[in-house]
This record gives structure tokens, sequence and C-alpha cells, in this order.
């Protein structure tokens, strides 16, 4: 479909003018529309501006960690392999583990800064915390949109066991922030 | 082809400042937080170390078989339950362990079946079965210090069993109930 002045029902030498004008302002328009409704659209040219989300697509799950009395430990998630390892007097007592795993999605090819938690403290039985630092990203600190506007972005995290710990499911939340470069 | 008709001057200056306004503020949304959750299951172990061996000690063989039962106890005591074997003044010992893990929690003790320990000394051998621990039926974990097991068993000595130092191994499981 194109429109052209010869649709205007009574041509004139100012409507086709006006016509003309119009023309060219729809068609500004209908260029710049996407730019904004972007929001579900991939690809090129089409997502130039578009909103940074990040998107949970897996929880962080230390699985099950053994905590000896009398020796603190730690226990460790790999963001890029998602591999679990103990330290100290800990020891891994299986379950499922895994990194906690983000999507995220924007503008292509543009970069985004990671920013992670210091530390949080998860709530266990009978009001016991364990403490989660040395959070880490994979990528680290900062990721690139893919051609598609996407990005995956893994983070780990050690958990730190002691003797006082009671024995139990430990949980809390805790949040990352991406940010355009 | 009858968007034209419709489309005034005015319409099109407002669609204009609305893609306008759309633009900047996907502009402005530069940033974006997304949460976890963070889980873990604690336990502490449960852990059992060997102290002590099971040493039934010096023995003189009978003429007839002959069984010797060693009490479960830190301080064993030596009986012969058949036969006339005879008990040799020696040093003695009841199979001693540690146990630690979570206080308060109960636990099973897994003792060797009869039939399963044989000790042995070059080509002779000696059966013990009848395998006894000494915290009862649904021990529970005290914490600090570490509970303690001993390990008693009746060992069974042949008709003039050859002489010789005899040793073996066996195992013995702790697991939270």
């Amino acid at each position: 479909m194109s429109w052209t002045a010869s649709t205007i029902s009574r041509p004139s030498h100012n409507a086709r003018r006006l016509a003309v004008a119009l023309q060219f302002v729809l068609l500004c328009l209908l260029a710049a529309t996407p730019v904004a409704a972007q929001g579900q659209g991939l690809g090129p040219p089409a997502n130039k501006g578009r909103a940074l989300t990040a998107t949970l697509v897996q929880s962080l799950n230390f699985g099950n960690v053994g905590n000896n009395p009398s020796a603190p430990g730690s226990a460790i998630i790999d963001p890029a392999s998602g591999a679990k390892t103990v330290t100290g007097g800990a020891i891994d007592m299986g379950g499922v583990h895994s990194p906690a795993i983000f999507e995220i999605r924007g503008e292509r090819l543009r970069s985004f800064e990671i920013t992670l938690p210091v530390q949080i403290a998860i709530a266990g039985p009978g009001g016991s915390t364990a403490t989660i630092d040395a959070f880490t990203s994979s990528p680290s600190l900062f990721g690139t949109l893919d051609n598609s506007g996407r990005a995956i972005v893994n983070v780990g995290a050690t958990l730190r066991v002691s003797g006082s710990l009671a024995n139990g499911a430990y949980t809390n939340l805790f949040d990352i922030t991406v940010t355009y470069q | 082809m009858m968007i034209m008709k419709f489309f005034g001057y005015r319409g099109v200056l407002a669609a204009a400042a609305v893609a306008v306004i759309a633009a900047y503020s996907n502009q402005a949304a530069a940033q974006a937080t997304a949460t976890s959750s963070a889980d873990a299951v604690i336990a502490t172990p449960i852990t059992l170390t060997n102290t002590a061996g099971l040493n039934f000690g010096t023995i003189l063989a009978g003429t007839a078989a002959s069984t010797v039962q060693m009490t479960a106890a830190a301080s064993p005591t030596r009986t012969v339950t058949g036969g006339d074997a005879s008990l040799i003044a020696s040093t003695i010992s009841a199979a001693t362990f540690t146990v630690d893990g979570n206080a308060g929690q109960t636990y099973a003790i897994t003792l060797p079946a009869d039939g399963s320990v044989t000790i042995t000394s070059g080509a002779n051998t000696m059966s013990i079965n009848g395998f006894t621990h000494s915290e009862g039926a649904t021990p529970t974990l005290s914490g600090t210090p570490p509970d303690t097991i001993h390990v008693g068993a009746t060992l069974s000595v042949g008709a003039n069993q050859a002489a010789g130092t005899y040793t073996g191994s066996f195992d013995v499981t702790v697991a939270y109930n």
C-alpha cells in the first residue's frame, strides 16, 4: 500500500502540497513508531532505545551443605560452571545446586553493568541465620547484549557455615541490578 | 486509503508528540532489577571415629570348640560361654568409637552381621559373631563432647585352635534416623 496525493478526492495545488507533507510526516511517524512501541520486538533495527529488563530464570541454590561443628567452612557456587565446591569443615552433602540465572533484554549489542549484593543473610530454623557473600557473576562486572538484544547473567556466591548453625532449610531473597553503560 | 481523510494537521502533531514522549520514556529505563531466592539446606553430618580396636586378649584353646564373649563397655569383661577354652590375663579392649553430629538427634548403629567377620593367622581362621554395642536401641547424640560407642562380640575358638596372632577388621556404620 502507498499513500499518494491521488487519493485525495479533490486534488488542488494546496491539497497536493499538504498531502505530500502529510505523507512525509506519516512515514516518519511509521518509522518512529517501532521505537515508541518497542517492548517485545527483537532484532535490528527495531530495538534502538529499548528499555533494559532483567528476568529470573533460575534461583541460587547451594543444595545440602554439611556443617562440621568443630570446623567452619564454606560452600561455593561457581557462576560459569555451576559447580559446587566446599572448603574448611564444610561437606558437600549433595542435593540440587545451581547458580542464579537471569535473562537480560534490551538494546542489541549494548553493554551493561552488573551490580551484585555484597552480603546477605539467609534465615533458617529457630532464628538461625547463615551468611552468603562473595557474589560473583558470569560475565563478570559487565555484559553485552547480543544481536537479538539478549544476554544471560549467571550469579554464584559463597555460603558460610559454622558450628552454631541449626540444621534445616535456609532461604532469603537477593537482587541484582543491570544498568546500561 | 481512507486514513488521509481523518488525519488532520493537529492530529499528526499530537501523534508525533506521543511518539516522542514514548521514545523518551524508553530511554529513561536504562536500569533493571531482578530478584532471586538464595537457598541452602544446612546439616551437621554424623561422623564416626575408631579410637580402639576389639581385642580378645590371650586365650588358650581347649579340646572342644569354644566361644568367648566380650562385653561392650569401657572396661569390658571376657566370659567363656561355651566349650573349655581358658582365658589368660592380658590386655583386652572393646572396640571404641566416637560419634559426632547434630546434638539431640537420634541415630542408628549398624554392626556386622553374623558370619561376616573372620580373623586370620596365616591359613588359620576364627569367626566373630554376636556383635553388640553400648548405646541402646535408639541412641541420641549429645553433641559436645562427642558420644562414645563401645562394641563387643563373641569369638569362636575351634577345638585345638592353632596358636598365633589373629587379626582382621570389621565395619560399624552410623546414620541419622
